[in-house]
């Protein structure tokens, strides 16, 4: 650490030498994953990098570049400091503030996920093929499995001392394929910022494994359905939807929010609340942003009311006049509050009484319509309908195309316990982010087809 | 640096391996420019070196990459313990098909070398296309360039030494504004690439780009006062920048042979089709031809050669309807063949590619392509219909995990009616399942409705890489296709 803190200060000194202010942030990642394929290992991979990034400014003129160590950085600066008198003038540039995040140690470092023994991520998928391989020898296990450590720093010429965080995380996903059953796929996730974090229970895995080798297979007409989400399939609809609640998607237009929909407007159902709570997180809490801004609890919506706009990027603040107010989205220690719901498998499917369609899994989710908040998607990895308290069929995949305003002001109920999801696929400048979000989410009415 | 290299792969190779290579970097340049508004946004750029290396021993890889050139040995070794490791779960050994040995150079024909030229140049040149784009009732409006340098040195164990030397140039133009249900409505433009042309910021000063702009300004202001599309089931046309990334999603995804064999399958996805499927498969109408091209001159999915070394390739997909050929490597094809039992695939396609040094090659696109067929120019096609839209420009994507169905939303759409051109109308979307889709493939535009447009952010694999690709297609016409809904 005492290096890094060293080097941007220097390099931060130089900036300062040139008459000039500017910022010099510095990323260092270790890296490593196996990938499973066919139920063998398909890739073995290790990476180590480190990157300097230096913006430089010169009244309204900027400039920003990039190295990979810190030699190169310290000519990159001379060179731009050079090259900025040519750049044209940003009228509404305003200047760099000191950064304020703490230097508070919050350090979740486990040195045991930065030099990975591959073996023992080998041995995970071999511990699953073996299980998958008894029940049915056409069984196929793929998935990924990443750990490592990265760190970040920053300083401007403005702050005194630099800012610095390091952490670990491993992230991974085992899926069965179940190749004697029209190649039906199940999944598993792990996170976690530690080895001890790791869970290699498949209970569950291998009750979505009886639900589909055991019910008959049906085709689901479209129309509309209650539908139960699993905490994977929730947690990804909300990194969705905070993507077009953020002030930066609103300056550009990117976002349902406008004159009649705003802060402070009860938008969604009174039972739904995210907040961002790097104190009580379980996961990946970071004292500050990349962007140097410190990270505090916060509600984004609460109680169905969207309690604020965050801004994190100093450019687009600038432009629009605003002023930066947060670390940015994928920093965030999110939180979807839980409710009062069943939070075990078996609980949550004899609940059902009514058909309902259990959804393990959202792929590949994308807005037909920002503006709209409309959303399209498909289930994968287990979808089942759900009848009288048992799962009767399983179905093909489902196509869930809706908006964020019908689907949060339906929701029926939330499990009451909260579990921890990866919403990364971390490896290479690792930024890992976990979301809480309860183990299941009951939302009626729902558009699939 | 290259004998240094040349031992290190010896050294793997005594160590029992049975094959390694090593792509170095010598070169790795970046530079990013951003005008919106008619003020500069963004100015980056970067200079990298770097090298991964890959270990082939008992039939299992292991991969390592740094930036730290005087890690070669480190990650050498790295690279042989990580196969080492994953040799203890392997069922079938991995094998590589034969390929072709070559010591050979490509250069990336251009003409004007954007890192040559004066910043001050490259600024002013897209501040002058940006005032262009501007008008009193815009929200933004942003035109954006990058500019991509490598000089790359790839060595194998079988006698590889291949230099290249890539340039490439994405060019992107986007403007935005609210229409009168205040709803922001926008339209992009990403520069295409003529595919007999040349890489190089003349490309940029091209009326391709540069004389877009009166076009793409016309068009959102008719979208601020447009209807909404209405859903219903109709004929569709697809101009090229759409049919592109039709084509990509859907023929280009669904034939990556890693994908078919199931080593996607717990990210990207799998694929609807199987390994009997080749040589009978209707996949598409008679109309439809897909090609493989990697011997386009001008386009980012043209290296000269791939990363397994072997020499680019002209391969086809799709022959009048029926599945020929897929996106291959050599670790692929081999495997498919032996999985089969028989040979479906004679050699590697030369698909094999890595975003850059730090990533393991996978099988990806090069430029998947359509072949323009003989139902005319793009006035004849329009004539043609009875009922139907005719639809340009992503908006956003949503496809099945195997490929097999789709949803897109697209920027702007006429209404066809009795072959006339109706008032342009705003939020079409469309959505199918993939082989009825293509089925109902029913007209193909001659050459004067082609186009090759390009990708640079094409995501896949674990860890994810981010590839650059493109895509030369006709305009095409499809029947009784769902719109809205």
């Amino acid at each position: 650490m005492e290096t890094i803190q060293k080097n941007l200060t220097e390099l931060s000194d130089q900036i300062k030498k040139h008459h000039l202010d500017g910022e010099v942030s510095y990323k260092s990642d270790h890296s490593n994953m196996i990938r499973a394929g066919r139920s063998q290992i398909s890739l073995n991979v290790t990476e180590t990098r480190e990157l300097y990034s230096i913006e430089l400014y010169k009244n309204k003129k900027m400039i920003t570049g990039s190295a990979i160590n810190k030699n190169e950085a310290s000519a990159m600066i001379d060179d731009l400091s050079k090259k900025i008198d040519h750049m044209p003038e940003i009228s509404f540039l305003t200047p760099i503030e000191p950064l304020n995040g703490t230097n508070k140690k919050n350090d979740h470092f486990d040195p045991s996920l930065e030099n990975i023994n591959s073996q023992i991520m080998v041995d995970i998928y071999k511990k699953a093929d073996e299980l998958f391989i008894k029940k049915d020898k056409h069984n196929h296990i793929s998935g990924s499995f990443s750990s490592g450590s990265y760190s970040y720093g920053i300083i401007n010429t403005k702050t005194k001392e630099p800012l610095y965080h390091k952490g670990s995380d491993f992230n991974g996903e085992i899926v069965v394929q179940i190749n004697s059953h029209d190649k039906k796929e199940i999944q598993k996730l792990m996170v976690g910022e530690t080895m001890n974090d790791l869970d290699l229970n498949f209970q569950e895995l291998e009750n979505l494994y009886e639900y589909t080798t055991t019910t008959p297979y049906k085709k689901l007409s479209e129309g509309k359905y209650d539908v139960i989400l699993s905490a994977e399939a929730m947690g990804e609809l909300c990194a969705y939807f905070l993507w077009i609640s953020s002030g930066e998607s609103k300056e550009y237009g990117q976002s349902y929010l406008n004159d009649q929909r705003k802060v402070g407007d009860q938008l969604f159902g009174k039972n739904f609340t995210i907040a961002d709570a790097p104190s009580t997180h379980p996961l990946f809490k970071r004292p500050f942003g990349q962007n140097g801004f410190r990270h505090t609890d916060r509600h984004l919506l609460k109680n169905g009311v969207l309690v604020d706009l965050t801004y994190a990027d100093k450019m687009t603040c600038d432009r629009f006049n605003k002023k930066m107010n947060s670390c940015s989205q994928g920093e965030y220690n999110l939180m979807v509050e839980g409710g009062t719901g069943p939070n075990d498998q078996s609980a949550m499917i004899k609940s059902c009484k009514t058909p309902t369609i259990f959804i393990n899994f959202l792929h590949y989710l994308n807005f037909t319509n920002t503006t709209k908040a409309e959303i399209t998607g498909t289930s994968r990895f287990g979808t089942f309908l759900i009848e009288n308290g048992k799962v009767t069929h399983n179905l093909e995949k489902v196509r869930l195309l809706d908006n964020f305003f019908n689907l949060f002001n339906n929701i029926e109920w939330l499990s009451s316990k909260v579990v921890n999801i990866s919403a990364t696929n971390s490896y290479g400048f690792r930024s890992p982010f976990g979301i809480s979000v309860p183990q299941y989410v009951k939302i009626n009415n729902v558009s699939l087809s | 640096m290259k004998n240094k290299a040349q031992q290190m792969i010896d050294r793997i190779m005594n160590s029992g391996a049975t094959y390694a290579d090593i792509r170095l970097h010598l070169v790795d340049q970046t530079e990013h420019i951003s005008i919106m508004k008619d003020t500069l946004d963004n100015y980056s750029c970067q200079n990298k070196v770097g090298f991964g290396i890959r270990v082939l021993y008992n039939g299992a890889w292991g991969f390592a990459s740094s930036e730290k050139l005087d890690l070669l040995d480190q990650m050498a070794n790295k690279a042989l313990s990580n196969a080492k490791a994953s040799s203890t779960f392997i069922k079938n050994k991995i094998t590589l098909a034969p390929k072709n040995i070559h010591k050979a150079t490509y250069i990336t024909p251009r003409k004007i070398n954007p890192f040559e030229i004066n910043l001050d140049e490259k600024i002013n040149e897209l501040v002058k296309i940006s005032k262009s784009l501007s008008h009193p009732s815009f929200e933004i409006w942003n035109v954006s360039s990058a500019f991509y340098n490598r000089k790359i040195l790839f060595l194998d164990s079988e006698g590889s030494e291949i230099e290249k030397n890539l340039l490439e140039v994405n060019g992107s133009l986007f403007l935005n504004a609210k229409d009168k249900d205040s709803q922001i409505q926008r339209r992009h433009y990403t520069l295409p690439h003529d595919p007999k042309g040349t890489t190089g910021f003349e490309s940029i000063l091209s009326n391709e780009f540069s004389g877009q702009a009166e076009t793409l300004k016309s068009q959102l202001l008719q979208l601020v006062v447009a209807d909404e599309a209405k859903a219903e089931v109709c004929d569709l046309l697809i101009l090229p920048e759409m049919m592109a990334l039709q084509t990509h999603e859907t023929i280009g995804h669904a034939l990556e042979l890693d994908r078919i064999l199931g080593y996607e399958l717990s990210y990207a996805g799998g694929s609807h089709v199987t390994l009997n499927d080749f040589g009978k498969k209707q996949f598409g109408s008679k109309k439809l031809t897909a090609r493989a091209d990697a011997t386009n001159a001008n386009s980012p999915g043209s290296t000269g050669f791939d990363d397994d070394g072997v020499e680019a390739q002209n391969t086809t997909l799709i022959d009048q309807g029926i599945l020929v050929g897929a996106i291959t490597s050599r670790q692929m094809v081999a495997e498919a063949n032996q999985l089969h039992g028989k040979e479906i695939f004679k050699k590697s396609g030369g698909c094999s590619r890595s975003e850059s040094y730090n990533r393991m090659p996978i099988d990806r696109m090069t430029n998947i392509n359509i072949d323009a067929g003989n139902d005319g120019n793009l006035e004849d096609l329009i004539s043609s219909i009875e009922d139907g839209i005719m639809v340009d420009s992503a908006k956003s994507w949503s496809i099945g995990s195997n490929r097999e169905n789709f949803h897109f939303a697209t920027e702007v759409a006429w209404k066809i009616k009795n072959g006339k051109k109706g008032p342009l109308l705003k939020n079409a979307t469309y959505r199918a399942d993939s082989m009825p889709f293509w089925n109902s493939l029913i007209k193909v535009g001659n050459a004067s409705t082609c186009k090759q447009h390009v990708f640079f952010t094409c995501g896949k694999g674990q860890p994810n890489q981010a590839m650059r690709l493109g895509h030369h297609v006709p305009v095409c016409v499809f029947n009784n296709v769902q719109i809205g809904k």
